[in-house]
């Protein structure tokens, strides 16, 4: 398309013609350029290697966004494991076999507020802050493999335990009523001895 | 027969995906080998570096490409093309102007390489400075004026075509242009 087409006739004259050939050679000039050979090929190349830079830096980007998640999680699942004292996990399903009841620890919500309404972060006080408080002190240990031993006979054979623990009980009484006798007989022999030293 | 129909119903889809898939790949590759060296031109006209309208061009390319799926849809890839070409080249050049305004020295000094030719060297180097004028004058121009005038010189491009990619009619490119020639035949002649 020759722009110079554009205008009428009528508005041409020879300086107006020789500035169109001038300004017609110039445009010509520019549009009539070719590029090196080979410029589709670069172009392909260049696009083939920003795809796979597209791709390697959508791995890394979910890759750091996995990791993140998996570095959250492990903090929580390490901030839960540390509001819940392994304790209670252990004794807890002893003691509803045998019949005790829960003692119940505050919710960590309870122990989160707490914590936050501290207003100097103190190491000391988030430690404190951190564990449960319980309603019983001192707070009951865990049961021995003897008593748990124990505990499971008891469940089994109840009557045979009861009467066991019956005549280790007279036993009991006896010996101690014994040895008050004793150490009642020694006080009196003593006691003489004790009067004549004084005398003297 | 319900399982058989849901299974080809189930089968066409994939194959379609598949198609959608693979004909953003090949739409590109096609405006590529289409288009390129008119994408090249138009770079090239707002340049005048081929070094600088071939990185245009690469440029223009990776930005089609991050259409993706999009691209089978866009109805007249040649003009939509030749606009991001014409707004890359345009963005390279205002870089390149403030490049040049922070260096020193090398705006003011332009040297002018003539061709042997039959006529007498006055004539020749009258016709390069009236060239190198007229190159300065068109480079003046408003932006509005310019891209109409320079759009309309490439072969490639029918009257319709540029006033698609300027988003205008075709009697506005035509005014413009008779504008622009207007504006630099003055200023040429004073």
């Amino acid at each position: 398309m020759n722009p110079s087409n554009y205008e009428s006739a009528d508005q041409r004259d020879p300086q107006s013609d020789a500035f169109d050939r001038e300004l017609d050679a110039e445009l010509a000039s520019c549009v009539n350029v070719n590029p090196r050979t080979g410029l589709e090929d670069r172009i392909m190349a260049r696009m083939a290697a920003e795809r796979k830079r597209v791709d390697v830096g959508m791995l890394w980007r979910w890759t750091a966004v996995a990791f993140a998640a998996l570095s959250v999680m492990l903090v929580i699942a390490i901030y839960l494991k540390s509001s819940n004292p392994l304790r209670n996990e252990i004794a807890g399903p002893v003691r509803q076999q045998l019949g005790v009841p829960q003692i119940l620890s505050p919710s960590p919500d309870v122990s989160r507020v707490r914590a936050a309404s501290s207003a100097k972060p103190s190491p000391h006080r988030h430690i404190v802050a951190s564990l449960p408080k319980l309603e019983q002190f001192p707070s009951p240990q865990p049961l021995s493999e003897q008593e748990k031993v124990l505990a499971d006979y008891v469940a089994r054979f109840r009557n045979e335990a009861v009467l066991i623990a019956q005549v280790n009980t007279e036993e009991l009484m006896r010996e101690r009523a014994q040895m008050a006798e004793s150490s009642g007989a020694n006080m009196d022999s003593t006691e003489p001895s004790q009067k004549e030293t004084t005398n003297r | 027969m319900d399982e058989v129909e849901r299974l080809a119903m189930a089968e066409a889809v994939l194959t379609e995906t598949r198609l959608v898939e693979r004909n953003a790949d090949e739409v590109l590759e096609d405006l590529v080998r289409q288009h390129s060296r008119l994408v090249y031109r138009v770079a090239f006209l707002v340049l005048r570096s081929h070094q600088e309208a071939e990185d245009a061009t690469q440029e223009t390319f990776l930005r089609v490409m991050r259409y993706g799926r999009k691209l089978a849809s866009v109805e007249n890839p040649k003009t939509w093309l030749v606009r991001i070409a014409w707004h890359v080249a345009l963005d390279r050049s205002k870089r390149q102007r403030g490049r040049r305004e922070s260096s020193l020295g090398d705006s003011d000094t332009q040297f002018v390489e003539l061709e042997s030719s039959e006529r007498p060297a006055y004539e020749e180097i009258e016709r390069s400075e009236v060239t190198a004028q007229l190159r300065r004058l068109i480079s003046a121009l408003p932006e509005k004026l310019r891209a109409p005038l320079v759009l309309s010189a490439l072969k490639e491009m029918c009257p319709a075509e540029v006033a698609a990619t300027l988003g205008i009619n075709e009697a506005a490119v035509r005014s413009r242009v008779f504008r622009a020639r207007q504006i630099l035949r003055q200023k040429l002649l004073r």
